[in-house]
């Protein structure tokens, strides 16, 4: 094999190892394209020089931070259905509800509590009457772990409010029962959620081997 | 592509910059991917200058929208390399061009007086 075409194969396998940063069904379809394309400015430049492969890399690196992220956030966007893009997106919002519940109990600040209140309610009725009617037998123990999780850290704030509400000063006792109860619901919330986005993640695997 | 078919070509309005250059490319003719390379830069002025991701993910888009078709005739072994994959413009793709062109010439219409009397920076 002469040297120019042993640099050739060189260039070309480096940039095939670089494909693994796109979506694997972007991969499968276009790769050797890409691969021959890669290969033919190299081959045949436009600009001929001495130059050519420090160009083309160039080129070559600005196009991938630019087109990878896009071609994954399509990748996502096809493979996640319309309900599955729901349950992250409440998922996050119901983690962060409940994380900004337990700092309002825990520093007893009435401001950002209401708020917070209501994204808390509001995530409830999205779960309960527009997820249920998706969420399969199998599915349920990460959504029940959620709804549990979320349940006892509004639980507990309520019961909160409403102690503090009749009483000036806070007890011991109430403070340990409190805290560690709340802190159970956010470990709730927190394992139904890497549930839910595990088996969003297997479901995903599964439909690129079919594809 | 059926439900590409229904759609109206101003839907798809603005085509993003790669698009319509790939689009302008195609209507002179079957092109494979290193020749819409050159023409996306030749077209431009050198001003887009399109990578291997890119050029795909665009080209990936308009076969799923119908503007594009990937050609079934290969040329000769002789001549070229069997492995290219050749695109060509469909129907829809060519109203989705012209729609364009018309769309910035509107523009260029409505604005060019405009933007040619107006004194250059530096000028009195």
């Amino acid at each position: 094999m002469p040297a120019g075409d042993r640099a050739l194969a060189w260039h070309q396998r480096a940039y095939r190892s670089l494909l693994v940063l796109y979506p694997p069904s972007f991969r499968r379809e276009w790769g050797p394209a890409m691969v021959q394309l890669f290969g033919d400015q190299l081959r045949h430049p436009r600009r001929p020089g001495r130059a050519v492969g420090v160009r083309v890399w160039l080129r070559t690196l600005d196009d991938l931070l630019s087109s990878v992220p896009r071609q994954q956030w399509e990748a996502f966007m096809e493979q996640t259905s319309t309900i599955n893009r729901a349950v992250i997106v409440t998922s996050v919002v119901a983690i962060a509800a409940a994380l900004g519940t337990g700092l309002a109990v825990v520093t007893a600040g009435i401001g950002p509590a209401i708020p917070l209140a209501i994204v808390l309610a509001v995530v409830v009725v999205i779960y309960r009457h527009q997820l249920r009617r998706f969420v399969t037998r199998r599915q349920g123990l990460w959504y029940r772990l959620l709804l549990a999780g979320i349940g006892l850290a509004a639980g507990v704030w309520l019961a909160g409010m409403a102690y503090w509400s009749t009483h000036e000063t806070t007890s011991a006792l109430f403070l340990i029962v409190g805290n560690t109860v709340f802190l159970l619901g956010v470990l709730l919330v927190l394992a139904g959620t890497a549930m839910g986005l595990g088996q969003l993640w297997r479901r995903t695997r599964q439909h690129e081997r079919h594809t | 592509m059926a439900a590409a078919d229904n759609r109206e070509p101003s839907s798809f309005q603005p085509l993003p910059t790669t698009a319509l250059y790939i689009l302008l490319a195609l209507t002179e003719g079957e092109k494979h991917g290193y020749a819409l390379l050159g023409d996306v830069e030749r077209l431009s002025d050198g001003a887009v200058k399109v990578g291997a991701g890119t050029l795909y993910g665009s080209i990936k888009r308009m076969l799923g929208d119908g503007l594009i078709q990937e050609a079934a005739e290969r040329p000769d072994p002789r001549l070229d390399d069997q492995r290219r994959r050749y695109y060509r413009l469909t129907g829809l793709g060519e109203q989705v061009a012209d729609a364009e062109l018309q769309r910035l010439a509107t523009l260029l219409q409505r604005t060019g007086a405009r933007v040619a009397g107006r004194p250059r920076l530096g000028e009195a």
